[in-house]
Parts: structure tokens; C-alpha cells; sequence
């Protein structure tokens, strides 16, 4: 087909497509004399009617993956990613390893290079969805995962570090290591295993095989996680033969009975570690496979170790003296079969040792990291499954500091018995965050609330008559719940808490404090601000001058306060209270920056931000966001925040463009972080639309932002007053660039009214609502009407320094302009463009607006001079919006020109940013959490 | 490299050939890269082209540098390094299909592949897209900026310089077009 027969075809084809289809026919005989034209015309129509969904959903991944093969061996010399393989050093069930070294002949650094020989499409998709957490697993004591890949028959192979050492067991055997020595090394695979533990990896295979000890003396833990991807738990002949691959020793018996397997199952498998480093003989010495196997393993129990180091011939006979007792214990504790009853963490294992080693008695040490691990669900509320796993921390530090000081006058009979019980029920809960655990749920979040709400009621039955443990137990759901967002039952708690406590404690006893604490930070949350700040102050009445948790106390009380101050609107005070917090935390913490510091230190800049002192905002960047970066991993959703915070900077001072760009990777940043119904990737959301607005794409924009309040609708309590309001005002803004006034109003009326729920009438957010709200009666053709609204609304915020002054007196300047009142639009204008100046932000849209109301001034009111001036300064602001190419740049040029009298466009440069620098700080922000995770090597 | 690339997007926007040939380059390593990383490292394991895209972009140019025009630009040049990535890779996979590897047996079923979307469609579609090139590059370049590279219609019509409409109808034409080359060829 020539291109001209083409231009006819689909010219007539396109005019076709808007004819019902039975008119089709009698029209093209009508237009087409031509048959074989005819013909192509009727090919099209053809197709288009058949095409369906033919090419209408962009390429997606699913096809671009190699499919997967049975892998082809492999030989040296073969390549890998940046690597070349170079000799085999072993060789398993179900993969390979071997060594390798840089392909471009950089020969120093070695690596192991781990290949799954019988990879399957569900495999190769299972090992996508870890590679990440895995390569993330830094640790002194696991042997780091450099890098993943496909090979080229589409195998997964892993890059990871080589290790040279002995197997942990021949290490303690050939050094001839006592057994306070081999419980030394053992610490370190508990360290490593704790780590991966809080990265919610659980590694499922640990074995002496698995663990090395290099010549320094330093155990590393192999394969972390590795058997997690090539577990046998989807169904198949193909993976048949990968179940094997698991040592029936060491397994739990939850594993073999192919439950759900959790940290405890790691914890198991510690313990059976421990045994055989410890006795020299494995605990089971089981014969193959059978399916007696699992219930033999249930009903077992192992000969306590140092029966079977005496009996063993692989440990001295001085030994099982020490073995005894409690070491019997300890590893009975991290073997017992039901996976509840052993140590809730490999950190609580390695606790045990430690008081052994140190001749102490074995109640594990609590460090009451209840109440300061994450105590702000301020600046991101988290995953639930990290939530989970942090509630599991929680519970099981509470539960384990009942054996403290606190209670240490127990006779030592009642303490066994209520640790026994608190046990109980921590072994309950625990179980219960398990199954709750996404990981263990193939990423199906479980309704952890109704499981709370169970274990709520739980406490109540099984500890009748120990009101301190219940207390206790309580306290640590308080925070639980709330880390689940759920305010509300952290609060029902917390009554439970205080009830109790209130029973055997002074009203100002640290452990009240801390539950009212958390329960106004709570009412915080929901956004009850009826007398919290009261309720704060006197949190701090009561902690004034004293030290220790009281002073944490205190900091978070100061914190929150800046917070709700905030909300509020009473930005000065915000500030001050949040300066005070930063002092405190810095006292209590003896350095001068953690992220909680930080948080303090970012509410300081919103602040700022709201008073419309960017100067001061701007220096406030520095005080946290290179600090942010040193404390945290470059994929931590802080950092995204912190690069949205410099991008309201940008925008708020005009750059428009790179606010753009910054708020265009914060959301997709927050999308892949958050569920899109979370209030922070709504918030992501709301601004990037909004400054596509102001970028000029205003239908796109309001369609985006009316489809977010809709989204943020449904989401009920979800969302706080002032998010939903300021969502609600950028949704107003933008429908008032496309003239639709009365969809304005409802707009402003609803962020006002929203904004009324959590300040008072008289509060800057309230008046900046009436003012928006006074300019549509301009817009209504009722200037006088505006003019009488707006009066009042000046003097407040001429008095306070309002940062939205400016925008009021333009609309001031419009209304008087309509009604002919020249001179006093003059004056509102000019006395605006002043104030925007001094704020440090001349060059925002705001600042644009302004310029071009005045240019607008008839030329009875301004000089053609001055109005050229104004329609100059407009083009060079919008050079800083836009980019001096803009058609709109273009537009205010000729204005200019028109009404200049020295004839012809100047040219306008585009002046420096004042915040060049925080603006590169963010893109390089956003470029290494871009960076793969190999960047240590890069 | 934020900026070299951005002088590169201009200069090819101002008609240098070389600089349009090594931009296609560096563009075409970026985006294999990213997507590489996003098979690998993703919770779903979906590779979301338009997201690549925008990561490439976000990557190689500095942002705040670049007019409206030249981003269009590199989102044209980018939407046909996806277009070469994805074509290549059919190509081999259709290779290792037809024996191409030495001593590996053909396991799986290629043909369920999805979205319907074989190589061996693939292909025809690469086939048919080039025909619809000599035709009217204008519509095959809609194509490769929507399919394979996923840019919205307003992207695509700020790009092409057109109004969204025009750019909808554009899109029905050329894909009756090639919907039929494609049946035509299968």
C-alpha cells in the first residue's frame, strides 16, 4: 500500500468509525468509487471490530522473562553477571557452587557463585520475590548476598561472599574448644540469625554445614534465606525431589509436618545446633525418611545434652559437670517441640547463654525495649508485617521483663510460676503475630486486629489474679494496637492498662506515664484534639526535672505537642515545642541526632513552612536530611519524605519543574511502599497533581485530584482532618483554573469545614478557607461582597504575619480592580508582591499571579511602562515555572512587548534557584535508593 | 551523566544525528538495566514499563534542565529502546524454542505465554509496526511510545504535538492496521 492510499484508507476509516455500523455500508458506496480502496476501508473496519484488547495494556514483564529450563551444566570459565566461574567447589541436591572471579581479570576479589540446577517458572518466581530482602541481609556473621541473576538458560544463580573456613563442628573439634568456647561462636550465628530475623528472614536450613569459621575465628552463616526459595511448599512432582534437600535432623517438627515455618523454626534448629556442638552428637540420629518421621519427632525428646556428651565419646567427661543443669535447660527451651514454648527469638537464646557464660541465673535479661522501639507511627506508619514482627518484639520483652527488678522480691517458686504463665501467653500471641506474619501467609495480610482482640480477652481468663502481669501485658498491646493503626483498640487498652495499674501503683509511676502517653498520642492520631494539649502539659508537669525513662516520657510529650500545635495552627508555639523536644532528646540520648530527633526536627521545618519563612525552613533541610541519610538505608520511605519536604521547597519557591520531578519518584517511591489507600501515598499523590496544576495541565490534574478525594473519602477516619482538608483545598485551587467556581465552593467549604474540626475559627487555615471562599463571589459578579468579607480577614492576618496574606490581597486587587477601584488594587498588589518577597519566595505562582493582575491593570491606572514591566516580570517567573521555552513565556513576552514603548522582546534570563542545592541533595537522594543493591561494590 | 544525557536530548532534538544515535545507546543500556533489576528484585515481579521509563528518565537527565519538548523527546527515543529490548529478546527466545541451545530439551509451554503476546506475535508485530512506519511514522512512533513504552495519551499528544483526541483517534488507526498485518501474517 502506498503512504497516499493509506492517508485515503484510514481517513475514511476514521470517518466510518462514527457511523452506527449497519449506515457503514450505504455511506461507503457513497464515498468510495474505488473497489479495491473500498476493500482496505473494510479490512480496517474489520479489524478494529475483531482487535478486542489487541495491544490496548502496555507490554508487561510477564512476557519479557527467558522462560526456564532443565539448567545445562555448567563449565569454568562460564560467565555470570561480572563474574567468571573458575573452579567447582561444591555441589549439592539441588544446586551448585563455584568459585569466581571478576571477568575483567580484577583477580583479588573472589566470590561463590550458588546455581539452582532444576529451576522451574514457580521457582524463578519465588526467587524474584526474595531477592531483595536477601541481598539486603548485611551482617558481620552472614555471608552477604552480592548479587542475584538469571544465567542465560534463565537459572537463578546467587552472587555471594566466599567464605574459607572450617564446618563449625570440625572447627571446635580440631581447635579442641571447651564448651564456654564453642558457646562464643555459637553467639555469633545467634546475632546473625537475629538480624535476619528483624528483616523477617527466617533461613530454615541451619545446620553445622551451613555454618563456616574462618581462620580468624569468625562464623558465618551460609544460604541465608536461600532455602526459602527453593522450598518445598507449592505443590508438584517437579519440586518433589527438593523436599529431600531438607536435613530431616535439624528441622522442626512444624517443618516436617509442612506447616507454617517462622523464626521459631530457626530457633529449633539453634537449639539442635547447640546440642551437637555441645554433646558432639546430634540430638535425633534419624535413619531416612518415613512418615513416621513426624510424629516420632513430636513424641521424642531428646536426651538432655549432657547426657549425651557423657555418653558421647567426642566430649570429656569434665564437661557434662558444667552441661548440666542449665544448659540442659537452654537447649531443651529452644528444642521443645511445640514452637511456642521455646525462645521467642534467637536473641533471647543468645541472652540465656550469655547469663550462663557470665555464672548468672538464666531469667533472660528484659531491656524493656517496650516502650521506645518505634514509638512514632508519626512520619511513616510501616507495613503491617513489619508492624507484626515489631509487636512480637514488644510482647515478648514485656512478658520477659516480668522476671526484672520490678518484681524482684517474688519468691523465686512464684516467679518460675508466673514467668510460666506469662509464657503461656506470650507463646499464645506469638503464635498468633506468626500466622499472622505475611511471609508465612504468601503476602496475605490476616486481620491481626480480630487475633488482638482474641488475645485481649485471653489475658483477662489465664491471669486472673496477677494484675501486674496483666498490666503489663496490656501496656505492651497499648502500643501493639497502635502500630497496627488501629487507635482505638490501643486506647481500650490502655484503660485495661491503667485499671489495673492504678490497683498497685502511684499515680505517677512510670508505668502510668507511659500508658498516658501512648494513649494521647493515640487520641493524637484519631484527631481528638480536645484538651490534649492540656493533657500533654501536664505529662510534662509531671515529668518536669526528672531523669531516666521519665525524661523519654517527656521528650515524646514534647514531640506530639509540636505536632498537634501544628494541626492546630499555632505554628510558634509548634516550633517551640518541638525545639524543646530536640533538646531533650539530645540530653536523654547523650547524641546529637537519631531519626526520632529527626522527626522533631522535620515537624520544626512543616512549621516553618506553614508561617511562610522558607528561609528559615530551608536551613532547617540541612539540620535533617543529611543526617536522615547517614542513619538510614537509601530505600527507607524517610528518606522519601524528606525529598517530598524539599520538594514543597521547590514548589512553594516556584520550581516547578524539579518539585515535579521530586514529587514524581516520592510517589512512585510511596506506591511500591505503601497500599495506595495509605494516607502517605495518598499525600504522595495529592501533590504531585496538585503541581501538575499549576503546571498547566489542569484537567488532568483535577481529574487526578478528584479521583484521590474519592479515594481519600472512602477511607473514612482513615485519613487526618488536615490531610483530607489540604487535599480537598488543591482540588479547589485547580478547579478554579478551569472556572468551575461552584465546584470550588464546595471544595473550600469542605477543607474548611474539616480544618474547623481541629482548630478554632480564628486559626490561619480557617481564615485562608474564608478568603478563597470570599474571591468566588468575585467570580459570581458580586465584587462588593468579597471586598466586605476579605476586610476583616487582612487585619487578622496582617497582625499575625500570615503567610497567606499575600494571596488575600489578591484577591483583594481583583475584586477592587473589578470595581474600578484602581489605585487600591495597586496598592494590594504591590504591598503583595513585598510580602512574598520578604517570605523568600518572589518567584512562586503566587508571585506570577501577581504580576500578571497587575499587567492586567487598564492602562488608565499604570503606565504602558510599568505594565511592559509587570508583563516582563511575569515571563521571567514563568521561565522559573516553566522553562523560558513556554508558550505561555512566549505570550507574556509579547505582552511585553506590545506595551513597551522600547519596541522588541528583551531577552530573559532565568536567575539561579536559592535552593539549587537542597535540590540536588534530593535527586541524589533519589539516585542511590535507585542504585542496585551490589552499590557497595560500584 | 545527568547532564551529558541532557545535552544529548537537546542536541538530538535539534537535529544532530550522532547525538540522536549514542542517546538511543545509553537509553537502550538503561532501560535493560532497569528492567533487569525490576524482574529480579520486585515484589511482583512485574516489569511496569512506563515506571521504567520514567526511572530511566529520572536517571540519565537532569530534570530541571529539560524543556517540555526535549522530555517528550526522550520519552520518544525511550519507547523505542523498549521496542528493540523487547523485540531482541522475543527473537532469542524464538531461538532457544526452535532448538537454537545446544542439548536443552524444550520443557514449557511458550505458547501459553501472556497477554497473548508470543514472540512469535511479537515478531510479526515488529513486522507489521515497520510496515506501518513507511506508511505514516507518526503512527508507528504513537505505538511504540503507548505499547511498548506505556506513556499516556497526554504524553503522547504533548510529544507528537497534538490534541489528546486526535492522538485516541490516531491510536485506532493504527492499531486496526495492525491487527490485521498481524492475522495476515500468522
Amino acid at each position: 500500500m502506498h503512504a497516499q492510499d493509506w492517508q485515503r484508507a484510514s481517513a475514511l476509516f476514521e470517518r466510518a468509525l462514527d457511523l452506527e455500523p449497519a449506515a457503514r455500508a450505504a455511506w461507503l458506496d457513497t464515498e468510495c468509487a474505488d473497489a479495491a480502496l473500498r476493500a482496505q476501508v473494510e479490512r480496517l473496519l474489520a479489524a478494529d471490530a475483531a482487535a478486542d484488547d489487541f495491544l490496548e495494556r502496555p507490554l508487561s514483564a510477564s512476557t519479557l522473562p527467558d522462560d526456564v529450563e532443565r539448567g545445562a551444566h555448567v563449565q569454568a570459565g562460564a560467565r555470570f553477571g561480572a563474574w567468571r566461574t573458575l573452579r567447582r567447589i561444591g555441589a549439592g541436591g539441588m544446586g551448585e557452587v563455584w568459585l569466581a572471579a571478576r571477568a575483567d581479570g580484577a583477580f583479588e576479589q573472589q566470590v561463590a557463585i550458588k546455581r539452582l540446577l532444576y529451576p522451574t517458572t514457580e521457582l524463578v518466581r519465588r526467587f524474584q520475590h526474595e531477592r531483595r530482602v536477601l541481598a539486603g541481609l548485611q551482617h558481620p556473621h552472614i555471608a552477604r548476598l552480592f548479587d542475584a541473576g538469571l544465567g542465560e538458560d534463565g537459572a537463578p544463580y546467587f552472587v555471594m561472599e566466599y567464605v574459607e573456613g572450617e564446618l563449625l563442628t570440625s572447627y571446635c573439634a580440631l581447635h579442641g574448644l571447651d564448651p564456654a568456647a564453642r558457646i562464643e561462636l555459637f553467639l555469633q550465628v545467634c546475632d546473625a540469625v537475629q538480624h535476619a530475623h528483624r528483616s523477617l528472614v527466617v533461613h530454615r536450613d541451619l545446620k553445622p554445614s551451613n555454618v563456616l569459621v574462618t581462620v580468624d575465628g569468625v562464623a558465618k552463616l551460609l544460604d541465608f534465606g536461600i532455602a526459602k526459595v527453593i522450598d518445598a511448599t507449592a505443590d508438584g512432582d517437579a519440586t518433589a525431589t527438593l523436599v529431600q534437600r531438607m536435613t530431616p535432623d535439624y528441622a522442626a517438627p512444624e517443618q516436617i509436618r509442612g506447616e507454617t515455618v517462622t523464626t521459631a523454626t530457626d530457633v529449633y534448629a539453634l537449639g539442635v545446633l547447640l546440642h551437637e556442638l555441645l554433646a558432639g552428637e546430634r540430638p535425633y540420629r534419624l535413619s531416612g525418611w518415613h512418615a513416621d518421621l513426624a510424629r516420632a519427632l513430636a513424641e521424642a525428646k531428646p536426651q538432655p545434652v549432657s547426657a549425651a556428651a557423657a555418653r558421647s565419646t567426642g566430649a570429656e567427661r569434665a564437661w557434662t559437670r558444667r552441661l548440666r543443669g542449665d544448659l540442659d535447660r537452654i537447649v531443651a527451651k529452644a528444642m521443645a517441640p511445640e514452637p511456642e514454648r521455646r525462645y521467642a527469638s534467637a536473641d533471647a537464646l543468645a541472652d540465656d547463654l550469655r547469663r550462663h557464660l557470665d555464672g548468672r541465673p538464666i531469667s533472660a535479661r528484659g531491656d524493656d525495649a517496650a516502650y521506645r522501639v518505634r514509638r512514632f507511627v508519626g512520619r511513616h506508619r510501616g507495613s503491617v508485617a513489619a508492624a507484626v514482627a515489631i509487636s512480637i518484639a514488644l510482647v515478648a520483652a514485656t512478658a520477659i521483663s516480668l522476671r526484672q527488678a520490678h518484681f524482684a522480691n517474688e519468691q523465686a517458686t512464684r516467679a518460675e510460676e508466673k514467668s510460666h504463665t506469662a509464657d503461656a501467653v506470650k507463646g499464645y500471641l506469638l503464635s498468633v503475630f506468626a500466622s499472622a506474619n505475611p511471609y508465612n501467609t504468601d503476602g496475605k495480610v490476616v486481620t491481626a486486629r480480630d487475633l488482638l482482640e482474641g488475645g485481649l480477652a485471653q489475658v483477662d481468663k489465664k491471669l486472673a489474679g496477677q494484675p501486674q502481669v496483666q498490666a503489663e501485658i496490656y501496656a505492651a498491646f497499648v502500643e501493639t494496637f497502635m502500630q497496627l493503626d488501629n487507635n482505638a483498640l490501643g486506647k481500650r487498652a490502655g484503660e485495661l492498662a491503667l485499671a489495673k495499674y492504678h490497683q498497685f501503683l502511684p499515680p505517677d509511676a512510670i508505668e502510668i506515664l507511659k500508658v498516658e502517653s501512648n494513649m494521647a498520642q493515640a487520641d493524637f492520631y484519631q484527631t481528638r484534639f480536645d484538651g490534649l494539649v492540656e493533657r500533654f502539659e501536664a505529662l510534662l508537669a509531671r515529668t518536669r526535672g526528672r531523669t531516666g525513662e521519665f525524661a523519654v516520657v517527656r521528650a515524646d510529650a514534647l514531640t506530639l505537642l509540636g505536632m498537634t500545635h501544628f494541626r492546630m495552627g499555632h505554628y510558634e508555639q509548634s516550633v517551640r515545642s518541638s525545639e524543646a523536644a530536640v533538646a531533650q532528646m539530645r540530653e536523654n540520648k547523650g547524641k546529637p541526632y537519631d531519626y526520632e530527633i529527626g522527626i522533631a526536627t522535620y515537624n520544626m521545618f512543616l512549621a516553618r513552612m506553614a508561617q511562610g519563612r522558607y528561609a528559615d525552613a530551608s536551613g532547617l533541610i540541612d539540620q535533617f536530611v543529611p543526617q536522615d541519610r547517614e542513619l538510614v538505608g537509601p530505600q527507607h520511605p524517610g528518606l522519601f519524605t524528606d525529598v517530598t519536604a524539599i520538594a514543597h521547597l521547590l514548589r512553594e519557591t516556584g520550581r516547578l519543574h524539579e518539585a515535579h520531578a521530586l514529587y514524581a519518584a516520592a510517589a512512585a517511591a510511596r506506591s511500591r511502599q505503601f497500599p495506595a489507600t495509605h494516607t502517605l501515598a495518598i499525600n504522595a499523590r495529592v501533590y504531585l497533581a496538585d503541581v501538575d496544576c499549576q503546571l498547566g495541565d489542569f484537567a488532568g490534574g483535577e481529574a487526578r485530584l478528584a479521583q484521590l478525594v474519592e479515594t481519600a473519602k472512602a477511607q473514612g477516619e482513615e485519613i487526618a482532618a488536615t490531610d483530607f482538608a489540604r487535599l480537598r483545598a488543591a482540588h479547589a485551587q485547580c478547579l478554579l483554573r478551569l472556572g468551575r467556581i461552584e465546584d470550588a465552593q464546595r471544595e473550600f467549604a469542605s477543607a474548611r469545614e474539616l480544618v474547623l474540626r481541629v482548630s478554632d475559627s480564628d486559626s490561619p487555615n480557617v481564615l485562608a478557607f474564608d478568603a478563597s471562599l470570599a474571591d468566588l463571589e468575585r467570580a459570581r459578579g458580586k465584587p462588593e461582597a468579597t471586598l466586605q468579607r476579605l476586610a476583616p480577614i487582612l487585619v487578622r492576618q496582617r497582625e499575625r504575619s500570615d503567610r497567606e496574606l499575600p494571596a488575600t490581597l489578591l484577591a483583594l486587587a481583583r475584586a477592587s480592580e473589578t470595581l474600578g477601584k484602581f489605585a487600591q488594587a495597586r496598592a494590594a498588589l504591590e504591598e503583595a508582591h513585598a510580602v512574598l518577597d520578604r517570605q523568600g519566595r518572589p518567584d512562586s505562582t503566587l508571585g506570577r499571579d501577581i504580576e500578571l493582575a497587575a499587567a492586567a491593570l487598564p492602562t488608565d491606572a499604570i503606565s504602558r511602562q510599568v505594565s511592559a514591566e509587570h508583563w516582563r516580570n511575569a515571563a521571567r517567573i514563568g521561565c522559573v515555572n516553566f522553562g523560558c521555552d513556554d508558550a505561555r513565556v512566549q505570550d507574556w513576552l509579547r505582552s511585553a512587548a506590545r506595551s513597551s514603548d522600547a519596541g522588541g522582546p528583551n531577552p530573559v534570563v532565568a536567575p539561579a534557584g536559592p535552593f539549587e542545592a537542597q535540590y540536588a541533595l534530593a535527586v541524589d537522594i533519589l539516585a542511590k535508593a535507585d542504585a542496585e543493591p551490589a552499590a557497595g561494590r560500584k | 551523566m545527568g547532564d551529558d544525557v541532557t545535552q544529548l536530548v537537546e542536541a538530538a532534538g535539534a537535529g544532530d544525528a550522532e547525538a540522536l544515535r549514542r542517546l538511543f545507546g545509553v537509553v537502550y543500556d538503561e532501560l535493560k538495566r532497569i528492567a533487569r533489576r525490576q524482574l529480579l528484585g520486585g515484589d511482583n515481579a512485574t516489569l511496569n514499563t512506563t515506571g521504567l521509563v520514567h526511572e530511566a528518565y529520572l536517571k540519565l537527565v537532569n530534570p530541571g534542565r529539560l524543556e517540555l519538548r526535549d522530555r517528550s523527546h526522550f520519552f520518544v527515543i525511550a519507547a523505542k529502546a523498549m521496542r528493540q529490548i523487547v523485540i531482541d529478546h522475543a527473537r532469542r527466545r524464538l531461538a532457544l524454542k526452535r532448538g537454537g541451545a545446544e542439548g536443552s530439551p524444550v520443557t514449557l509451554d511458550d505458547d501459553a505465554a501472556l497477554d497473548g503476546m508470543t514472540p512469535d506475535v511479537l515478531l510479526r508485530l515488529d513486522r507489521a509496526l515497520d510496515q506501518l512506519g513507511g506508511l505514516d511514522p507518526r503512527l508507528a512512533e504513537l505505538v511504540e511510545m503507548r505499547f511498548f513504552a506505556g506513556l499516556s495519551v497526554e504524553q503522547i499528544a504533548e510529544a507528537q504535538n497534538l490534541t489528546t483526541r486526535t492522538v485516541h483517534r490516531d491510536w485506532r488507526r493504527a492499531r486496526a492496521f495492525l491487527f490485521d498485518a498481524v492475522q495476515a501474517a500468522g
